[in-house]
């Protein structure tokens, strides 16, 4: 469990005033790779930061008061656009033994998966959040004509777990990425929120999807 | 850039990833070349998810910029003379080599991911192509726009 303290991360933005934090990116290579989602990184290239692991026990306090960072410089090496997915790159060296990367097409509905992430980091809270849920259904989504795998996972996610890692204990592999919520246009926003994205239906794009980008 | 047109638009593909070049044949299978460059650089994934991360930005404007640098660099703008001579260096058009080098200059330019931008160049080029550099870059103007300057 300890090893996703090191190898799961947030993602962010230098700006004047510190760093902003944008969502969720969890390491895939030894030589820094890191996967998170085009959403998160968006059209703007410039001044990409992770921020280095805060804890190395899952089991620590983790101190909300304390905003200090070490964000370390990334780039963008490749984006797929359609799937909503980004590989990015830290000029780091990780010298463990890092999970490989599967597909929802080697577990099954029902099955327990786990999530790593960072909900509510896009609000400025930095807290490393481990929540078990199952997988709900397989699914297949579209966008502009392709039609891609994923998940529909059993738990609600918020902002800033963009990016998570999906993790299947079974087999011990990556097996997805989280999106979002599904949510249908409402029409109406309260307080920012559009009501019908707090749903327990969290939308993960499969992680073979990865493996054609690097 | 004169021999654009000996290239096919398969060989201007065939630079890209093969998830790229699937993804962007069918695309351009469905809705035609220049929409196919245009969905690329705008596509934010599936729609109907609400995205938990980043700053939810319109990309529209992002794609006109995109085709605005595109034509500045195919037509001779001095923005990009210093990448053209690169490119002009080559003895004959190396697909490769262009893209990359079209995608990085603009990408410099506009602050994004040259990674995004390449298969779109390499549906643009092979536009540029079939229609003829000359053809394209009718009307453009390299020079810089002239300001009016008001009285105080």
């Amino acid at each position: 469990m300890n090893l996703f303290t090191q190898i799961v991360v947030t993602i962010g933005r230098v700006n004047p005033d510190g760093v902003q934090m944008l969502g969720t990116g969890f390491l895939i290579s030894n030589d820094g790779k890191i996967v998170t989602t085009k959403h998160v990184v968006g059209i703007d290239n410039a001044r990409l930061v992770m921020l280095a692991p805060h804890i190395a026990d899952i089991n620590q306090y983790q101190d909300t008061a304390d905003n200090r960072c070490h964000p370390i410089a990334i780039s963008v090496i490749d984006i797929d656009p359609l799937k909503d997915l980004c590989i990015v790159k830290a000029d780091i060296r990780f010298e463990g033994v890092l999970p490989t990367l599967g597909s929802f097409d080697e577990i099954n509905v029902g099955e327990k998966i786990g999530i790593f992430g960072f909900p509510h980091c896009v609000e400025g809270r930095r807290v490393l959040t481990f929540q078990e849920t199952e997988i709900g259904a397989k699914i297949l989504l579209e966008s502009q004509g392709i039609k891609s795998k994923h998940a529909v996972i059993n738990t609600q996610a918020r902002p800033g777990q963009s990016g998570s890692l999906i993790f299947s204990p079974r087999i011990n592999k990556i097996v997805g990425v989280l999106l979002g919520a599904y949510a249908s246009q409402s029409g109406v926003i309260i307080a920012g929120i559009n009501p019908n994205e707090l749903n327990q239906t969290t939308q993960c794009i499969s992680a073979e999807y990865i493996n054609e980008m690097l | 850039m004169s021999n654009l047109e000996e290239i096919s638009l398969d060989e201007w593909l065939s630079v890209l990833k093969p998830y790229q070049i699937n993804s962007i044949k069918t695309l351009i299978n469905i809705h035609g070349e220049d929409k196919a460059a245009e969905i690329w650089i705008s596509a934010n994934g599936p729609s109907n998810i609400a995205q938990f991360g980043g700053i939810h930005q319109s990309t529209q404007p992002f794609f006109d910029n995109f085709k605005t640098e595109f034509k500045k660099f195919i037509c001779g703008h001095p923005d990009y003379d210093s990448y053209r001579i690169q490119l002009n260096s080559e003895s004959k058009v190396i697909n490769t080599i262009y893209v990359s080098v079209i995608s990085a200059a603009i990408g410099a330019t506009l602050g994004f991911a040259a990674a995004l931008l390449a298969p779109a160049v390499a549906i643009l080029l092979s536009a540029v192509g079939k229609m003829g550099i000359k053809a394209y870059c009718t009307g453009f103007n390299t020079d810089p726009p002239v300001i009016i300057k008001r009285d105080e």
